[in-house]
């Protein structure tokens, strides 16, 4: 059993470690800089105390005299902020790349996980299940961004997002790290990560990306789908298609054309269809299911 | 006989115009008096990256300390340094080198200049040598002095000096130092009167990857030194 399971922990190991490693767009500058200020540290620590041995010439002098102002603290200054900054873009950068083109979004609208547990009570209680299933959809709704560390408030504009941390820094300080940037790229050609993370930011503060991402984090609701005339947004395959073209900028919105033959409907479960589509109960009966309200 | 008068003439006048040529710097601490000084200190600071430059400067308030002689003792002053703070006891030779500093780690005990022993001529120079061990490593230091001039009149002279300490670096790590300075020592009392000196620190950091090679930051410091004697007092019993 042992032989079984070690090789699968490595491998399963592997795995997390190499995607970690796709998605990893600062550590190698990052940690090239550190380095570097660990050995400038170094340096000038070593100097200041042999220079001390010198400094006071006389023997008459009381020990313990000052070794003057250090300019250096200003630019270490610096270097805190850019390392903020470098992990506010990883993590922006790791949320479009494992979000943004909103698949996630379009398995759980498929699969619908938050009504499962509602579901016993149309046996019964389906009284109950207008007031449980709001609350239980938010809850799971709730849980699950929780789990995969995202907020709606900070995540559903990834671009202000990362516009908003490129103005954490001044003008003197990103020139600053474009010429680090500049110099890291010149020292290590070959490493492709830097030019990831330069074109990403680059060209992630000029237009809107992940925009799949705004469905996972904000769900439609029945009620929203009730109001939305596409039917064919229940289509996974045509929202993903949508998505990537609104991606590459061949359109310019995210809201399907009108179908021109609407009455050719996809196919699709019971569940995934909308509710929207069905008749509307009597009035006095509550609709059983209507469980996003 | 006027051949004798006149060398006796000659001989006179090279007799006095020989103290005024050559004399002998030493510490001559009398016994049971303080001696105050004032030392100040400001500096200032440069980091550089690129085009970002980071400037800093600042100045010390002036410190008053005293050296309290207490003793002479194997060729040594016995000395407390400091003020009401603190005070380091020390043992200074004549010509200024430390014999002992009982209240101070010794190996962290700094290089001192040292005055030479005998006449001192002017125009002469003087250098000591010292290797600083230090993380393992034996660091040459040396410290090298001038006799600029002697005032006769005021029972001053005047001494350059300057340290030569070569910091550990390499082809990415780029360093200077340089300590220069001037001191008015006073003949009559034996002490340093006013020494003022000037340290400058360079060091420029880069980074080489195969053929490539990068200057990274660059930092500059430097510091200002002043001290100067504010009296010499009799110590109260």
């Amino acid at each position: 059993m042992k032989r079984i399971i070690l090789p699968l922990f490595l491998l399963l190991a592997g795995c997390a470690s190499a995607q970690e490693r796709v998605n990893d767009i600062t550590s190698a500058f990052k940690l090239w800089l550190l380095n570097n200020e660990a050995r400038a540290f170094s340096s000038l620590s070593s100097d200041e105390m042999l220079i001390s041995k010198v400094s006071a010439p006389f023997a008459i002098l009381p020990p313990g005299q000052s070794t003057g102002v250090k300019a250096e603290e200003r630019l270490w200054q610096i270097h805190r902020k850019v390392y903020v900054f470098l992990d506010e873009i990883q993590n922006i950068y790791t949320i479009a790349r494992q979000f943004g083109n909103g698949r996630l979004a379009i398995v759980f609208k498929q699969a619908r996980p938050e009504i499962w547990a509602a579901l016993p009570l149309l046996s019964f209680k389906p009284a109950l299940l207008p007031t449980l299933s709001p609350a239980m959809r938010r809850a799971f709704h709730l849980t699950l961004l929780n789990s995969l560390n995202l907020k709606p408030e900070r995540d559903i504009d990834l671009s202000n997002r990362l516009n908003r941390a490129i103005g954490r820094l001044s003008d003197e300080e990103f020139r600053l790290l474009n010429d680090y940037f500049a110099t890291f790229a010149a020292l290590y050609p070959s490493n492709g990560s830097l030019k990831v993370l330069r074109g990403f930011i680059e060209t992630g503060s000029r237009k809107p990306f992940a925009t799949g991402l705004t469905e996972l984090l904000k769900p439609a609701t029945t009620t929203d789908a009730a109001a939305a005339p596409p039917p064919d947004l229940e289509d996974p395959l045509a929202e993903l298609e949508r998505l990537a073209q609104f991606d590459s900028g061949k359109i310019s919105s995210l809201k399907p054309e009108p179908a021109s033959g609407s009455d050719i409907m996809p196919s699709g479960e019971v569940g995934q269809s909308a509710p929207a589509a069905l008749e509307p109960p009597p009035e006095g009966v509550s609709d059983l299911f209507n469980i996003w309200e | 006989m006027k051949t004798f008068l006149r060398c006796t003439v000659l001989l006179a006048l090279l007799a006095m115009a020989v103290p005024g040529s050559a004399v002998e710097i030493k510490y001559a601490f009398k016994r049971g008096y303080s001696y105050n000084y004032t030392y100040k200190q400001q500096s200032s600071a440069r980091a550089t990256a690129f085009t970002t430059a980071a400037n800093r400067s600042h100045t010390v308030p002036a410190t008053n300390f005293s050296i309290k002689t207490i003793d002479f003792q194997d060729g040594a002053f016995i000395l407390d340094i400091g003020n009401k703070d603190a005070t380091f006891r020390r043992y200074v030779k004549a010509n200024g080198d430390i014999k002992g500093a009982p209240a101070e780690t010794w190996q962290n005990n700094p290089f001192f200049l040292v005055f030479p022993d005998g006449d001192w001529k002017i125009s002469g120079t003087h250098q000591t040598q010292k290797n600083l061990v230090f993380g393992g490593r034996s660091i040459p230091a040396a410290w090298n002095l001038l006799l600029k001039s002697v005032d006769t009149e005021k029972g001053t002279a005047e001494i350059l000096f300057s340290a030569n300490l070569k910091l550990p670096d390499d082809r990415l790590r780029q360093k200077t130092f340089s300590l220069k300075g001037r001191l008015i020592f006073n003949l009559l009392e034996g002490v340093i009167h006013q020494a003022d000196w000037q340290t400058i620190y360079t060091f420029n950091f880069a980074n080489k990857e195969f053929a490539v090679t990068r200057n990274l930051w660059g930092f500059t410091r430097q510091i200002d030194h002043s001290l100067i004697m504010t009296g010499i007092e009799e110590q109260s019993q």
